[in-house]
């Protein structure tokens, strides 16, 4: 798939997942690679800008598996950019799909 | 690469980020690592999997807004204007260094000069003045001398050690006087010392042949008062026994009446009266018996009272 989409849609996708319930890295990286196939090196550059912006909060909770893992919580300032990325994002699916199917018709 | 590689170049690259948030970074790297790790792939995938670590770096900057060829330290022209301005740098500070070396030392050089001529000067005035005042002290004893030829004095210093030997011997006799002194009421001491010694070992003795005599009298004395007071006290108690004897008898007696007495009583003989009258009279008499020979030995337990007290006291 084109990089130049992927990188469009990343951030709404990690959102999306993160606002159905919190997640470690780890596991928020495995969810996003069901949708699309990214780095996963850029998943927590990402997580950091969208924490440093006050979209998500982090907290530890304790794992029987291993060390304390950190988790992303969704804020109401991030669900309300949530809010926004999917409503820009069906405005403009639906206005590209629109001009696709006008110029395949033709 | 592997894990630790990868951290080491991340640690080094985010150099420009706080300690915080550079371990925190790491951290979640390296756990994610892990997990990759315990599900099966090795070091060198998982790292593998994250990309291209330039790639990763700039955009790890740019989540926090830094600019990632600041950083990195620019394009190559920057770098090339950065080594000119280094090696100027260098120079001027070499030149400077220079500089103030050479001015050090010079400065250094003028300063012992400097010492060196005051400590020659401060010589020349100490030579000049102490020539001076030893050539006026010459003269002015010379001419003391002159003085004293003249006018016959002897000089301070005869005048003085006569004097001097003067009072030495002077100081000596009153020492030896002191000393005599000192002797004689030595002496005067111990003379009275043995005198007074004499005398008290005198009137010890008699003493203690006066106080001997004093103690035998005391004890014949206290010997005959306690014959006298036992011989008293034996004809009392003597007496007593010879006066509890009758009673005791008429108590027997009375004891065998009040026996018999009841035996009629038993019997049913009106005599109640008569016995009890018998009763009294034997406790009468009883009770007298037993006031007399309480009498006659109560001394005995006295005595034994007196001693426990009195080795009590002396405990």
């Amino acid at each position: 798939m084109n990089p130049q989409f992927k990188k469009g849609v990343l951030e709404m996708v990690v959102l999306v997942a993160v606002s159905r319930k919190d997640m470690y890295g780890y596991e928020l990286v495995a969810e996003v690679s069901r949708v699309i196939d990214v780095n996963e090196g850029t998943i927590y550059p990402l997580l950091k800008r969208l924490t440093n912006e006050h979209y998500f909060e982090t907290y530890l909770r304790e794992s029987s598996e291993g060390p304390p893992r950190k988790y992303y919580h969704l804020t109401a300032a991030g669900v309300l950019y949530r809010e926004t990325l999917v409503g820009e994002w069906h405005g403009f699916w639906k206005k590209v799909n629109d001009f696709l199917e006008e110029n395949s018709n033709e | 690469m592997s894990k630790a590689e990868f951290l080491q170049e991340l640690e080094k690259r985010l150099h420009v980020l706080n300690e915080k948030e550079r371990q925190d970074v790491l951290e979640e790297y390296a756990q994610h690592i892990d997990l990759k790790i315990a599900n099966g792939m090795s070091e060198e995938e998982a790292v593998k999997d994250f990309g291209s670590i330039e790639e990763l770096i700039a955009e790890l900057l740019d989540a926090y807004s830094i600019n990632a060829a600041y950083v990195s330290g620019g394009s190559q022209e920057q770098k090339a204007d950065g080594d000119r301005e280094k090696k100027l740098y260098q120079n001027v500070r070499k030149a400077v260094n220079e500089t103030a070396e050479k001015a050090g030392q010079a400065a250094q050089s003028a300063g012992k000069a400097a010492e060196r001529a005051g400590t020659r000067l401060w010589q020349l005035i100490r030579h000049f003045f102490l020539f001076w005042w030893n050539l006026a002290c010459a003269a002015w004893e010379r001419i003391c001398r002159l003085v004293r030829r003249l006018t016959g004095r002897p000089s301070a210093e005869e005048a003085q050690s006569e004097q001097y030997q003067q009072r030495e011997e002077e100081r000596e006799k009153m020492r030896e006087e002191k000393y005599e002194r000192r002797e004689k009421r030595r002496e005067e001491r111990r003379r009275r010392y043995e005198e007074g010694l004499e005398q008290r070992r005198e009137r010890q003795a008699a003493r203690m042949a006066g106080t001997q005599g004093r103690s035998w009298l005391r004890r014949f004395w206290d010997g005959c008062v306690r014959i006298t007071w036992l011989c008293a006290v034996f004809c009392i108690k003597g007496a007593l026994l010879l006066c509890a004897a009758p009673f005791l008898v008429f108590g027997l007696f009375s004891l065998f009446g009040t026996g018999m007495v009841a035996v009629l009583i038993a019997q049913g003989y009106p005599v109640v009266g008569i016995g009890v009258a018998a009763l009294g009279l034997v406790l009468c008499t009883l009770g007298t018996v037993g006031i007399l020979l309480s009498w006659v030995f109560t001394g005995k337990k006295k005595r034994e009272n007196k001693q426990g007290y009195r080795e009590e006291e002396t405990k």
